[in-house]
């Protein structure tokens, strides 16, 4: 678990079940994209779950002064951009094998074990390509092209203008289109990246 | 994707397929998402959430757990000094640094990690056992999921991939320059500073004529115009710019 210098006290110890059911409800809803979206910016084995945890423990702090009209998972994935850019910073060496005690990937039910292959190599790939981007068009393109969070939701949860998101993503589009044709070619085509071809 | 504020083109369909296979990823298990979840109650309670109670029914456990951390750490104390005494006794000199810095070890400030580990575990030993009343977990929940695509798999890399990451890199030095040039403007315009700004974007438009970020530097020039230029000149920009971009989606966006 990571601690970025905070300090136990043991007089604020309080047990498990005195935590708001609010608090439980909203990890049981977000988990899985908060761990998800600290994958898609980098986030590997070990560190996966210590920063999945470190996302909702700040998140629960800063739950009070959260605004109750603006959607939680954006706000959240925010927070996960935060304290991925923080574990840089620290010069973290973000571990990319995975550990015991790793966040599995749970594989799709139903799915024959050669399909199962081929869906996890493709996700991979993904992932690999998303390295391929700086952290700041990373967060944006993750956010608007797997997460599915709006342009304004984007701004908001990455405290930029959202002229700046949209140039972002812009360039994201086509370096991850480029990176896909220079994986391959064959694929990744023409009007990717929304570039006009009036000019 | 659908955005209140800009229309995007749609990607291209390969990349698009290969996304979607990433979107449905799935959940944590149950097992990793309570380990999870007990670890950010134990850090909770310890770091106080505003508006939660601070008198615990397991305040109780307290002084056994302050007991179990001093008692350790004198014991630990008591051991390194009875180690130094030997060195001691065989020389004064030599004796009295060891024992002054055994003696700073046992009494001087601890590690700032450690008594975080140490409680830690301790809580965790007693924790379970301390709260029977700890709620079942709830079943992990999965976004809904769309129909399954058939995954695409990419063959090995491309032939002669030097000269194409060569280009890349190249490539990727101009994007962050046009994006530091036009950060400028934008950073101008926003402190007021209009002409500041359209000096950016000429200097921008005679480095980069056809730059990746062309359009957003030819938006940004008809916004810093609006600010100060006169009605032709604002005019003269905005027609241009329509006439570039004319499937731009800047320019009809409320909040840009």
């Amino acid at each position: 678990m990571t601690n970025f210098g905070r300090s136990l006290n043991f007089s604020q110890v309080v047990s498990l079940s005195q935590l708001p059911d609010e608090l439980r409800a909203i990890y049981d809803a977000e988990v899985g994209n908060v761990v998800n979206s600290l994958r898609r910016l980098g986030a590997r084995g070990r560190d996966l779950e210590d920063l999945t945890q470190e996302v909702f423990v700040r998140a629960f702090q800063q739950l009070p002064s959260f605004d109750r009209t603006r959607a939680i998972r954006p706000w959240l994935f925010g927070i996960a951009f935060r304290v991925m850019a923080e574990a840089r910073r620290h010069s973290w060496k973000l571990r990319t094998a995975g550990g015991a005690e790793a966040p599995e990937e749970v594989t799709d039910p139903g799915a024959t074990p050669e399909r199962a292959a081929e869906i996890a190599q493709t996700r991979r790939l993904v992932l690999e390509l998303l390295e391929e981007l700086s952290p700041e068009r990373r967060a944006v393109f993750v956010m608007y092209e797997l997460n599915g969070d709006s342009m304004t939701e984007i701004a908001g949860a990455l405290g930029i203008p959202l002229f700046t998101a949209y140039s972002r993503l812009r360039v994201a589009r086509a370096q991850f289109a480029a990176l896909v044709r220079e994986r391959d070619p064959s694929l990744g085509g023409a009007g990717s990246g929304g570039k006009d071809d009036s000019k | 994707m659908s955005d209140s504020n800009l229309e995007l083109p749609p990607l291209d369909a390969d990349v698009e397929a290969l996304l979607r296979i990433e979107r449905d990823r799935p959940s944590v298990g149950g097992a990793q998402a309570e380990r999870m979840w007990r670890a950010i109650a134990l850090e909770l309670g310890a770091v106080a959430i505003p508006g939660a109670a601070q008198a615990s029914p397991a305040s109780h456990l307290l002084p056994r757990l302050r007991g179990r951390i001093e008692v350790g750490g004198t014991g630990i104390g008591k051991l390194m000094l009875l180690k130094a005494l030997p060195w001691m006794a065989v020389s004064l000199a030599v004796g009295s640094i060891g024992g002054f810095v055994a003696g700073h070890r046992v009494t001087g400030p601890r590690a700032s990690l450690a008594p975080v580990l140490k409680q830690r575990e301790a809580v965790e030993r007693v924790g379970p056992a301390a709260v029977p009343e700890l709620a079942p977990l709830a079943p992990p929940v999965e976004p809904p999921r769309p129909a399954t695509t058939a995954p695409i798999v990419l063959g090995p890399a491309a032939p002669s991939p030097h000269g194409r990451r060569k280009q890349t890199a190249r490539s990727d030095d101009h994007l962050a320059e046009e994006e530091a040039l036009l950060g400028q403007a934008e950073s101008a315009l926003r402190a007021g500073n209009w002409s500041t700004a359209l000096a950016e974007i000429d200097a921008y438009d005679r480095r980069y004529p056809t730059g990746e970020l062309a359009e957003e530097a030819a938006w940004l020039g008809v916004r810093a115009c609006q600010r100060g230029c006169d009605v032709a000149s604002t005019q003269s920009r905005l027609l241009d710019f329509r006439r570039r971009f004319p499937t731009s989606p800047l320019g009809k966006s409320s909040g840009d």
